[in-house]
């Protein structure tokens, strides 16, 4: 067991008292939250300059991406609180969301940028 | 308490109740809930670093004066967007090995993404200098 690294070794941890790190955990979704916001922000901010309209539909749509985004950090900011065995861990599938609309607005950032009136 | 119990006696009741997951087949056992939570946090943040470089990109596109050469804004940007968008779907994959590895126990996984970044903000620097030098298109 001396090979393994320190994070499974029980004599050292325990998992009853996560202290400050689930306040960290909340407080790096809500950073996370308000840079796709800003994001979102010039990214509707470039449109209306590359297609002649269509910055308010792009807009909300944005900002409806960044409301998905706090509400997927929301549950867990919740049970973070929680007892020890009533914690809820993120998976895969609940952080690809985070993962996946970044993309998509990156994708859309390189068109505008790509597009852009030089 | 049970906090002053045995560790092995609690290490075994870790293992009982678990951390609840919406997917319960995953190999090993729950590592501590402070290196779940660390792993989140260094996912959150590759997340912010790729919504930075796509932000940046855009700034870059959208806001500075032309360069002489033409394009030259966007040979600066678009790495940097692309990048954002490779990092944002990796470094969810990224997070998926840590925590795998720290499920089985073994060493954390090695990352390409660091370098990758610094490699890209390089050479969009060393591009950005570059162009800088040549003056903008008023001039």
């Amino acid at each position: 067991m001396s090979d393994r690294p320190r994070y499974l070794d029980p004599d050292e941890i325990t998992a009853d008292d996560p202290g400050l790190a689930a306040e960290r955990t909340t407080l790096a979704w809500g950073r996370s939250t308000m840079s796709l916001f800003a994001c979102g922000a010039a990214v509707a901010k470039g449109v209306p300059r590359v297609t002649g309209h269509g910055r308010p539909l792009v807009g909300i749509s944005m900002l409806a991406l960044g409301g998905v985004m706090w509400l997927c950090g929301l549950p867990f900011a919740k049970s973070r609180r929680a007892a020890p065995g009533l914690r809820r861990l993120a998976t895969h599938i609940e952080l690809a969301p985070l993962a996946y609309g970044t993309a998509v607005v990156g994708a859309a950032a390189f068109v505008v940028a790509a597009l852009f009136p030089n | 308490m049970a906090s002053t119990d045995d560790p092995a006696d609690r290490r075994q009741a870790d293992r009982r109740r678990g951390d609840r997951r919406t997917r319960a087949a995953e190999p090993g056992i729950d590592p501590d809930v402070r290196f779940s939570y660390a792993n989140e946090r260094t996912f959150l943040a590759w997340n912010r670093t790729a919504l930075a470089m796509v932000t940046a990109g855009l700034a870059i596109t959208q806001l500075l004066p032309p360069f002489s050469i033409a394009g030259g804004r966007r040979m600066i940007g678009l790495p940097l967007i692309a990048m954002g968008v490779l990092i944002s779907v990796a470094s969810l994959s990224q997070w998926r090995r840590n925590e795998r590895a720290m499920r089985l126990g073994e060493p954390l996984p090695r990352s390409i993404l660091p370098a990758l970044v610094a490699v890209v903000v390089a050479v969009s620097a060393i591009i950005a200098l570059v162009l800088s030098i040549g003056g903008t298109k008023s001039t």
